[in-house]
């Protein structure tokens, strides 16, 4: 398996290819991520930007709205009417009631955010913008967290959390209460706490504007990380969400926003009532133009891998072709062809390989060329070593046949024999050429047995029976003579009768054949075959079968493996020793 | 190699590099598929009593604002008009919307109505009150018989606390007979107060006024010592025929739901406890079970949205307040 998945990393291209494409997807990857990286973070930074100018004027604009409520506040506490109604002692009345209830609700009027202006004296007297009996019976003002607030720090003024004023029975209204102590403006002497009611809406409304999209919203903590409000308030205290408070109220408001699980923390704190504002931004919300951006470097990736691919392969090919085309050279090159050059045109790298092989070629060639002449130079002289010389007895014996027939002066039989000699040598020497003509041969052989029948006259006779159309076809030189030779000495000479030597010629196919038969004692076709064997030793000159070895060997040498001698012996035809040679009009001597 | 296998990887690799691109690059919220879904909400009623489906559907909203999913609701104006809602039930499904929210007004007539909508391709969703099919692909609501046990454990401490003993004759004001909600509470109820004599159930119809006269008429008739009111308005009916009688907070009423009136009555003694529910909860979280059914996610059969008992003394806790008195709706 891995080995088969490595596989396809086993070519040139392919690699070339991997290599590039894994560098552009690295590339385009860091690119994009390095990008992507930046541009979120410029763009949580821009938005992160605009989200504290906004929440700084939100928070300019509760501690404004604050400021305004303790402005009224003031108005309140610091009425005429208001500070002798508190300031007098006892049960006294010396304003009435009502006046300063009309007075209260005056304000109410003018300010629909406001739902509650009362005073809580500390004589007991109490005076609300309502009428008084609507305050409910089951309410202890002074168990109310933003009375005690109040009267525990007389000097300032108390901002409740939201909460649900349960002050008058029955109305259930979410206010955020502010409480402070007023005092007498002459004496200084505390009078009793003053509660004025805001109308919760009212600060969501301000929250309101700078919530966008649906992924932001806003939501408020006080100072001891309680929520004064959130949009999911009961999602909230019922634990189904949460926000990471402790975080949050380490926030400064200069911070950098706290960022956790992909939504982005702003906080902004008012002066006034000491609230943390929280803005909560949801950090991935451009996700529409991120698809975008995300799409089109895909689509630059796959443009830029697909002309990686082309360019691979192109590139590859320019370096594989040429080797490839070598290749092609080498392997016929391989099959003996040494006359082919590799002609390729390709970079010089390569260039310079091919041409340092067609050197190397060259040089082979020459070598084999050398080889070649070397063994053709050796076999000649194996033919030559091979060639059978005259038996110097018989040039002995023939001019001393000679001597005596001049002594007995028969001198036509002198004339005879030495022309026949004469003429012997001269075929025999043949200018040095291996190959004559069949009838030169023929000649040949005539003249040895022409001289032979004179020395052995009544021992036998012969014939040559060769027709005069294959007088013209070359043969080897001095192949007959050993046959006839080998004949009369080892199967004529001791035979009791006349011995016959005949000589014939025939075609066959394209084989050209001379037989050689004599009516001698014979040869066994098996010791022939032995003499004409490979392993044969004999070395010995005067051994029978070295001059038909020879013939054999020169025969085979010159024409091939397909030529040669070969025996048949018959009880009533003798031995029959056939030479096989190749039936071609002519044979051109290699020089 | 094959010639041209290069292409093949180029487009592959072009692919994987958009995947990578895009796991890395930034998460692919969900709010993006769910931006291009639709649910209809099937309400029991849209316009009476207004408080407790006004802040389910606020809750919807608040999910449907965070997810982007759009939101569409109907119901019939009174949870009595049952023919009507199951009119309008078909209509919903009519239009074709990836999901229906369905607080059902009757646990067997909406059953079919459900498996229509079902044959058609559309998922189900019940809240606060279901039907009887195992269709629905969820359940949200409070779980009454728990809400009851509360109500009705409650009213046994009272008893207790009040030596009123065993025998005490305990009343239960139910507002409907047939629907699901009723029942629960009631078998709550029961259970809570098992061992304790239990005279009684009534059934108002969820009209004030029988309740109101039915309590006037057995106060008188029968021995009875504390009643439990079984919704908003049977504890309102009840509670306020006993004020009337001048009976208040000698026969201790435990009632359910939060209607501004009764918290009034809470806090002037003459309703003990409340049994309330979630609403706001409920809305959001059957919405949030809608979507992850969209999404594919697993939904539990069933969510338990819960309820508190609320009282006198952690009425005006600072985690209740919003439950009991919600936020009025800015004008945007």
């Amino acid at each position: 398996m891995i080995r088969k998945l490595l596989s396809i990393f086993s070519t040139l291209e392919s690699r070339t290819y991997y290599i590039f494409a894994i560098l552009i997807l690295l590339t385009i990857l860091s690119t994009q991520l390095i990008s992507y990286y930046f541009t979120q973070r410029s763009l949580v930074e821009v938005t992160n930007t605009q989200k504290g100018y906004t929440m700084e004027r939100l928070a300019y604009q509760i501690d404004a709205y604050m400021h305004t409520m303790e402005a009224i506040a003031g108005a309140v506490s610091s009425d005429d009417q208001v500070q002798s109604f508190f300031s007098a002692p006892g049960e006294s009345l010396p304003v009435p009631r009502d006046d300063i209830s009309d007075f209260l609700s005056s304000f109410l009027r003018a300010r629909e955010d406001i739902t509650t202006i009362a005073l809580f004296g500390f004589n007991g007297k109490t005076i609300t913008s309502s009428p008084s009996e609507k305050i409910s019976p089951y309410v202890d003002v002074e168990d109310q967290q933003w009375y005690q607030e109040a009267k525990e720090n007389p000097d300032s003024t108390y901002i409740s959390s939201a909460h649900v004023q349960n002050l008058f029975f029955g109305e259930y209204p979410w206010v955020v209460s502010m409480s402070m102590v007023f005092h007498d403006q002459h004496s200084g002497e505390p009078l009793g706490v003053l509660l004025v009611d805001m109308n919760f809406n009212r600060i969501r409304e301000l929250c309101q504007p700078i919530i966008q999209e649906p992924p932001e919203y806003i939501f408020i903590l006080d100072e001891s990380g309680d929520y004064v409000f959130h949009p999911q308030q009961q999602l909230v205290f019922s634990g189904i969400t949460s926000e990471p408070i402790d975080r949050l109220m380490e926030l400064n408001d200069l911070d950098d926003p706290l960022e956790i699980e992909g939504n982005s923390y702003i906080t902004r704190t008012t002066d006034s009532a000491g609230w943390r504002i929280v803005c909560v931004t949801e950090l991935y919300a451009d996700i529409d133009q991120w698809r975008f951006v995300q799409v089109s470097y895909a689509s630059i990736g796959l443009v830029a891998f697909i002309v990686v691919g082309m360019v691979a392969s192109l590139l590859s090919r320019s370096i594989t072709r040429p080797v490839k085309e070598l290749c092609t050279v080498m392997q016929s090159v391989d099959k003996g062809n040494f006359d082919i050059t590799a002609d390729i045109d390709s970079t010089d790298e390569i260039q310079q390989l091919a041409d340092e092989f067609n050197i190397m070629v060259r040089k082979i060639r020459d070598l084999i060329d050398q080889i070649h002449h070397e063994q053709e130079s050796k076999r000649k002289s194996e033919l030559k070593a091979l060639q059978a010389q005259i038996n110097p007895h018989f040039l002995y014996n023939t001019l001393d046949s000679i001597i005596w027939m001049s002594e007995m002066e028969r001198n036509e039989e002198v004339v005879l024999m030495t022309s026949a000699l004469a003429r012997l040598f001269r075929i025999s020497i043949s200018k040095g050429k291996e190959i004559i003509t069949v009838g030169d041969e023929l000649q040949h052989v005539e003249s040895y047995l022409t001289i032979q029948k004179m020395r052995y006259r009544e021992h036998f006779s012969y014939s040559i029976e060769v027709d005069e159309s294959l007088k013209h076809y070359p043969s080897l030189k001095n192949i007959l003579q050993p046959l006839v030779e080998n004949s009369i000495y080892h199967g004529l000479k001791t035979a009791e009768y006349k011995g016959i030597i005949r000589i014939t010629g025939e075609l066959q196919g394209d084989m050209l054949l001379l037989h050689v038969t004599d009516n001698g004692v014979g040869m066994d076709p098996e010791k022939f075959n032995h003499i004409l064997s490979e392993d044969f030793t004999g070395t010995n000159v005067a051994h029978s079968g070295v001059g038909l070895r020879n013939v054999h060997e020169r025969l085979r040498l010159y024409f091939g493996q397909d030529y040669g001698l070969t025996c048949s012996c018959t009880p009533e035809e003798g031995t029959i020793v056939s030479v096989k040679l190749p039936a071609k009009r002519s044979f051109q001597e290699e020089e | 190699m094959k010639r041209g296998y290069w292409f093949y990887i180029s487009v592959i690799s072009a692919a994987l590099l958009y995947i990578i691109l895009l796991t890395l690059g930034g998460q692919t919220p969900q709010t993006e598929q769910l931006k291009d879904k639709r649910i209809i909400v099937v309400l029991k009623s849209v316009e009476h009593p207004m408080d407790f489906w006004d802040v389910v559907k606020t809750g919807m909203q608040e999910a449907g604002r965070e997810s982007g999913v759009q939101l569409e609701f109907t119901g019939p104006p009174h949870e009595q008009m049952v023919e009507l809602q199951i009119e309008m039930f078909y209509q919903a499904v009519e239009e074709n919307p990836d999901l229906i929210v369905l607080a059902a007004g009757d646990y067997d007539l909406l059953k079919q109505p459900v498996e229509y909508a079902h044959e058609q391709g559309i998922p189900v969703l019940t809240m606060d009150s279901a039907v009887d099919s195992d269709i629905p692909v969820s359940f949200v609501a409070t779980d009454n018989l728990e809400a009851g046990v509360k109500a009705g454990e409650k009213m046994a401490e009272i008893i207790e606390a009040r030596g009123l003993g065993r025998d005490a004759g305990i009343m239960i004001m139910s507002h409907s007979k047939g629907t699901a909600t009723a029942i629960e509470r009631e078998k709550g109820v029961r259970k809570g107060l098992e061992g304790y004599n239990i005279i009684g159930t009534w059934y108002c119809d969820i009209e004030y006024e029988i309740a109101y006269n039915l309590t006037v008429e057995l106060l008188e008739s029968e021995p009875i010592d504390a009643i439990v009111g079984l919704n908003e308005v049977s504890a309102l009916g009840v509670a306020d025929a006993v004020y009337d009688l001048g009976l208040g907070g000698e026969i201790p009423v435990v009632g359910f739901d939060n209607a501004a009136r009764q918290m009034a009555s809470l806090e002037a003694g003459v309703l003990e406890a409340t049994v309330v529910q979630r609403p706001y909860n409920m809305g959001y979280m059957s919405i949030k079970q809608a979507e992850r059914y969209l999404l594919g996610k697993s939904v539990e059969p069933e969510v338990n949205t819960g309820s508190i008992l609320i009282t006198r003394e952690n009425m005006f806790q600072p985690e209740y307040q919003e439950v009991l008195f919600p936020f009025e709706k800015l004008e945007q």
